[in-house]
């Protein structure tokens, strides 16, 4: 638990979230949904990693294509699925802000930015301000 | 972040205060040009061409890649060319040649 945390994230307040992991600069939240923890995914940044066949851009639409080119497609809702992986894109005003990735579980992981990695119960947690809300749910299956 | 010397300059105090709170107040953002978008670190670039070589002194410090977007707004310039883009460290490289090239101490 972290009020810093809580007093961004509101609806964080009063959940059972975890921070899973110490903050790192290594990595942002587009890495973590995709398993990597060394590397800032990352259009704006020249020290960043970014596809070549995706714009430098960071509208929403931008980085539906970003996620599709890795295999995930949009899907109706978040509730598990086996044999499938989701994720949760949000976005403020068309800008994308934070990408959420479900585990096994059913819970959610989220690297929030330069910060600490969370556990948290579903996407909405950290809707509301910061990262605006919840765009769009995808997924694709689990890789081997 | 604490100014470098304990006489420190006025502009070393506000820069090392703004950076401060630029830092509190984007950490959670993921992209670098997102972190970019803050009051603080537009008055950082406010301050211009006087602070830069505080931007390199941090720069050199932190390897914060995230100073690309001010030096380019002070400068006009822009050293770190499209091939060099993707490679960790390739920010702190090319704006501290940069620097040393046009005679910035830091």
């Amino acid at each position: 638990m972290s009020r810093r945390l809580e007093e961004i994230f509101t609806n964080l307040a009063g959940s059972s979230y975890e921070i899973s992991g110490q903050a790192s600069k290594e990595y942002n939240c587009i890495a973590w949904v995709m398993r990597i923890s060394t590397q800032n995914w990352d259009c704006n940044d020249p020290d960043g990693y970014w596809p070549p066949s995706i714009l430098r851009d960071d509208s929403i639409m931008t980085i539906m294509q970003l996620f599709a080119s890795q295999g995930f497609s949009l899907c109706e809702d978040d509730t598990p699925e086996p044999g499938y992986e989701k994720i949760a894109l949000y976005a403020f005003v068309g800008r994308f802000t934070h990408a959420a990735r479900q585990l096994e579980d059913g819970h959610w992981t989220s690297k929030l930015g330069k910060g600490p990695t969370i556990t948290h119960n579903s996407p909405a947690n950290l809707t509301g301000g910061f990262y605006g809300n919840v765009h769009c749910i995808m997924r694709r299956p689990v890789p081997p | 972040m604490q100014p470098k010397t304990p006489k420190a300059t006025e502009l070393e105090t506000t820069f090392c205060q703004l950076a401060e709170q630029w830092e509190k107040e984007t950490a959670y953002w993921s992209f670098s040009r997102q972190r970019a978008w803050n009051i603080a670190y537009m008055k950082i670039i406010n301050l211009g061409k006087p602070v830069l070589p505080l931007i390199f002194r941090e720069l050199e410090a932190s390897g914060n890649s995230d100073w690309h977007h001010a030096l380019e707004i002070i400068t006009g310039a822009n050293p770190v060319t499209a091939d060099m883009w993707g490679r960790r460290g390739a920010t702190k490289k090319a704006w501290l040649q940069w620097a040393r090239e046009h005679g910035y101490e830091w």
